[in-house]
């Protein structure tokens, strides 16, 4: 068990391209970090920095009480489950997890009781052990590669976005039995992924990254209410929060491009009056209100979800998606009164893209 | 079928079997032949069935060797063949895989220089530069041994380009999972590399080996003994003693004896062969 | 493209390489050095004394007949038999590429010709056509023809031509038949709805696609012209009658075994490295073409 700490690592490649900027933070022992972005954030990079896979231009690494920046893989005592499982081939699944072990001259006997036990942890048949990889389902294979992370007992798990090769109804299974496996093992794990739904679901603590630069770190839960940037609050939420550009008029209200007015809790910004804004408002915070009361939203389509329904619609001419529940009944399928509540506005400088 | 001919694939069988029929015929008459008595064939009477001579002059060809020369048993030349062929195999496979290796798997200087000075070689086949490398191995003292039938056949791009171009597709979280689960470079290439490669292994195996059992100026030139001679060189010298001399029955026994193997590597593993040959053009 | 993941050992990437390297630099690159060098050198009988002569070789090698009548021979093997065996073997690919019944055993019958060797493939050949005794030479005596090609350069070169046919047409069945197992079946479905016949699908669909194998195999033919048929020229003619059969190749043997012309033979051969280089690097460009198309 240990933590793992950076401090201020850098990675610029060869040719001049710098991958990541100077990336801090701190996962404490037993936590479940999620290193969450789009694609070419650097997030993978900065995985494969921490197992050593990758080498480190700057900065440190520090997993436990030791700097492993110039340790290889082996020495760094992480076990890894990659994206498309890396499963060896042409080895049994029994020899897939045994592997790792019998290079580091662990007794027979000791592979054979940890073998058994991952494969008892992990609820696979020990019928499967005998198996090739290529004669498993996408589950179990799955299964093998955590297996093969489990039986080394290693300080830390790297998770490289270990479900994008499932289907959807899989990915929620497996997502679920990783969250219980890692609180039951206790060990601390860092976790790769593009999904926010993953990383909003798995998270202790969720470090968003963007362009090779942390936009925020936090809980899932804390991002989600109080994101830093604009980035973070497009990022999190499905569907996505609306934006809308606007003007700061005082402190409790902001006048939207389209010329409506909204209230909003600016409370101690040092903005002057007058000064550009983003406001954002969830689609589920904002309220349905009869045509005419409020804001009007014109709507082009609705999206029957079951659990619920999204709107889309255009507030004078600009985008809006807003979610309502299955009973909430519309008066009219053309447009739509629409109230948002001064505390569902989120303010943005519009130039910075920061929290107000 | 896209549309119903009149006439089915009638035409398409005859064709092909037109086709089959003069692929085989030179061989299908060798086969005859070596089974027919000497005076038949010299006075011109071999027929298209087989003769009654088979037992004696494959007899003769293997273990007797034939009576207008001393030549070298064709049992001999069989086991030369087999040794030099083999050797050429393996030692192609084993250097070339070495060498894709420490070209895909390691980051050196000079990486590239190597890369380049092993492509090149493409571009130089022994027969144009036979000569020098003749006065080499004579002076490296590889006349009439199997190293000098062998060694200078063995470095050849061809099979380091298959290897490279295979290990590029490897993938790369393959050596990562490796590298964490604790192999060092050697232990990769042995415990994963070698085994993912089983099949392009044997494939270019079957190549080689055909590559080396048919190869004819380098084994002419290097070998002076008959007894060292490989079979595809015997038979030449057989029906070069001319004309009326030659002994055509046992001449045409060496020959079928000469193809049956790479023949038969083909036929029983057509599938690495084709794959062996078309992997090795590309 | 390169590998991402890769090990880091300093001295072990150097062992790796060493032997292909030595193999290579020491009959590759050594001879092939000496051949230039000997190019620009004339050797006196005994082998003891060389004086340079800087392009003296060259210029006799030009001067002589028989080199432009080596250069002819060879054009004249190389296209008829490239041109006779790539449409014999795409004739056969086309009809074995139909669904028909007994497709593998057509091409396990057909492939095996490429396990034979040049040699012995021009041993067979001589067997069938030998002037006296062969079966194939009584069959053309038979129909009037003075067949002998001991004596007639035109019929030894001929007969040259068709036993290196013989040995090349199942390799390039082979290709053309995986070139044609390549091609989408929806696209001559999508032909044939179109509108067009068997023959018309062929030459507008088929063949066009099929063109970066045929240009690969036109490139592989040559050089299998110049180089694999070595053997077959020195079982059957051994360059004969009057040279008729001599090819650049052979002349380059020939004239630096039993001329004893080591210059000559050299200036020769650095002349044909140049021609494989550009038969090379040509069939590579076709190469590329082939993965681009």
């Amino acid at each position: 068990m240990a933590d793992v700490q950076l401090a201020d690592v850098r990675k610029t490649y060869p040719g001049g391209f710098a991958a990541i900027h100077g990336i801090s933070f701190a996962v404490p022992d037993g936590g479940f970090c999620v290193l969450v972005g789009p694609s070419g954030c650097g997030k993978s990079t900065l995985l494969r920095m921490i197992a050593g896979l990758e080498s480190i231009t700057d900065g440190d690494i520090r997993i436990g009480d030791r700097i492993v920046n110039k340790l290889e893989p082996t020495e760094r005592d992480i076990a890894m489950v990659f994206q498309n499982y890396a499963l060896y081939p042409h080895m049994s699944v029994y020899d897939n997890m045994a592997y790792g072990l019998r290079n580091l001259k662990t007794p027979k006997p000791e592979i054979e009781s940890r073998v058994a036990e991952a494969a008892r942890i992990l609820e696979l048949d020990t019928a499967l052990l005998s198996r090739k990889p290529r004669q498993l389902s996408g589950g179990q294979r799955q299964r093998v590669a955590m297996g093969r992370a489990i039986v080394r007992k290693p300080k830390v798990f790297l998770f490289d976005e270990p479900l994008s090769n499932l289907d959807a109804k899989l990915r929620v299974q497996m997502r679920i039995e990783i969250r219980r496996l890692q609180r039951r093992l206790g060990t601390t794990s860092i976790y790769v992924t593009h999904d926010q739904v993953e990383a909003m679901t798995l998270a202790d603590m969720l470090v968003v990254l963007n362009a090779g630069r942390t936009e925020q770190i936090g809980a899932p839960l804390e991002l989600y209410e109080r994101p830093a940037t604009v980035f973070v609050a497009g990022f999190l939420g499905s569907p996505p929060m609306n934006f809308l550009k606007g003007t700061l008029e005082s402190s409790t209200m902001v006048r939207l491009e389209q010329g409506m007015e909204v209230a909003c809790n600016a409370g101690h910004a040092a903005l002057p009056r007058g000064a550009k804004v983003i406001a954002g408002i969830r689609p589920e915070r904002a309220l349905v209100r009869l045509p005419g009361e409020g804001l009007t939203l014109e709507i082009e389509l609705i999206e029957e979800l079951g659990v619920g329904r999204l709107v889309h619609g255009r507030l004078a001419g600009t985008p809006m998606t807003v979610a309502i529940g299955p009973d909430q009944q519309l008066a009219s399928d053309e447009a739509v009164g629409i109230a948002i509540p001064a505390d569902a506005v989120h303010l943005f400088d519009a130039e910075s893209g920061k929290r107000l | 079928m896209i549309e119903n001919r009149r006439w089915g694939n009638v035409p398409a069988h005859l064709v092909l079997i037109v086709g089959v029929i003069i692929v085989a015929f030179p061989v299908y008459i060798a086969v005859i032949a070596s089974t027919h008595s000497a005076e038949t064939i010299a006075n011109g009477q071999l027929s298209l069935l087989p003769g009654s001579e088979f037992i004696e002059n494959y007899r003769r060809a293997l273990f007797v060797g034939t009576s207008s020369t001393t030549r070298a048993l064709v049992a001999t030349m069989l086991f030369n063949s087999f040794v030099t062929a083999l050797a050429i195999a393996v030692g192609k496979i084993a250097i070339s895989l070495l060498s894709a290796f420490a070209i895909v798997y390691f980051r050196f200087p000079f990486r590239k220089t190597a890369f380049w000075l092993i492509f090149l070689t493409l571009m130089v086949p022994v027969e144009v530069r036979i000569y020098p490398t003749y006065a080499i191995a004579a002076n490296l003292n590889l006349l009439d041994t199997y190293t000098g039938l062998a060694v200078p056949l063995i470095a050849s791009a061809t099979a380091t380009l298959l290897f490279r171009q295979f290990f590029m597709t490897v993938p790369d979280e393959l050596t990562e999972a490796a590298q964490i689960d604790a192999a060092g470079p050697l232990r990769f290439f042995r415990d994963i590399l070698l085994p993912l490669s089983r099949t392009n292994l044997a494939a270019l195996f079957v190549i080689l080996f055909i590559y080396g059992w048919n190869q004819y100026l380098w084994p002419l030139l290097i070998t002076t003994r008959d007894d060292m001679q490989t079979i595809v060189i015997g038979i030449k010298k057989i029906v070069a003693t001319h004309d009326a001399l030659t002994e055509w029955q046992l001449a045409m026994a060496t020959a079928v004896l000469a193809m049956l193997p790479p023949v038969a590597v083909v036929i029983c593993m057509q599938k690495l062969f084709v794959k062996g040959l078309v992997e090795t053009e590309k | 493209m390169e590998k991402r993941a890769v090990f880091s050992h300093k001295l072990l990437p150097y062992l790796l390489l060493a032997p292909q390297l030595a193999i290579t630099i020491v009959f590759f690159y050594l001879p092939a050095s000496q051949a230039v060098r000997q190019s620009f050198f004339i050797e006196d009988a005994f082998g003891t004394n060389s004086d340079f002569v800087g392009l003296e070789n060259y210029r006799f090698v030009f001067a002589d007949p028989a080199y432009y009548k080596a250069i002819v021979t060879t054009a004249i093997f190389a296209t008829a038999v490239t041109i006779c065996s790539l449409s014999f073997a795409l004739l056969l690919a086309v009809m074995a590429d139909r669904e028909i019944k007994g497709a593998t055993v057509y091409r396990t019958l057909l492939v095996w010709p490429y396990a034979v060797a040049p040699a012995i493939a021009g041993v067979l050949f001589i067997f069938l056509f030998q002037p006296s005794l062969g079966l194939l030479a009584r069959g053309l005596t038979a129909l009037g023809v003075d067949w002998n090609p001991l004596l007639d350069g035109k019929q030894a070169l001929t007969l040259v031509i068709v036993a290196a046919t013989w040995k090349q047409v199942s390799y390039n069945f082979l290709f053309f038949l995986a070139g044609l197992q390549a091609i989408p079946k929806s696209l001559i479905e999508a032909a044939a709805i179109d509108g067009a016949r068997p023959w018309r699908r062929f030459f507008t669909i088929i063949f066009p696609l099929l063109s970066p194998t045929t240009f690969f195999l036109i490139a592989v033919n040559i050089v299998y012209v110049f180089f694999d048929t070595f053997g077959i020229i020195d079982a059957v003619t051994g360059g004969g009658p009057a040279q008729a059969t001599q090819t650049l190749v052979y002349k380059v043997f020939n004239d630096g075994r039993l001329g004893g012309d080591l210059g000559g033979s050299a200036a020769q051969s650095v002349i044909l490295m140049l021609i494989v280089v550009a038969l090379t690097s040509l069939q590579f460009r076709f190469v590329e073409r082939k993965v681009t198309y």
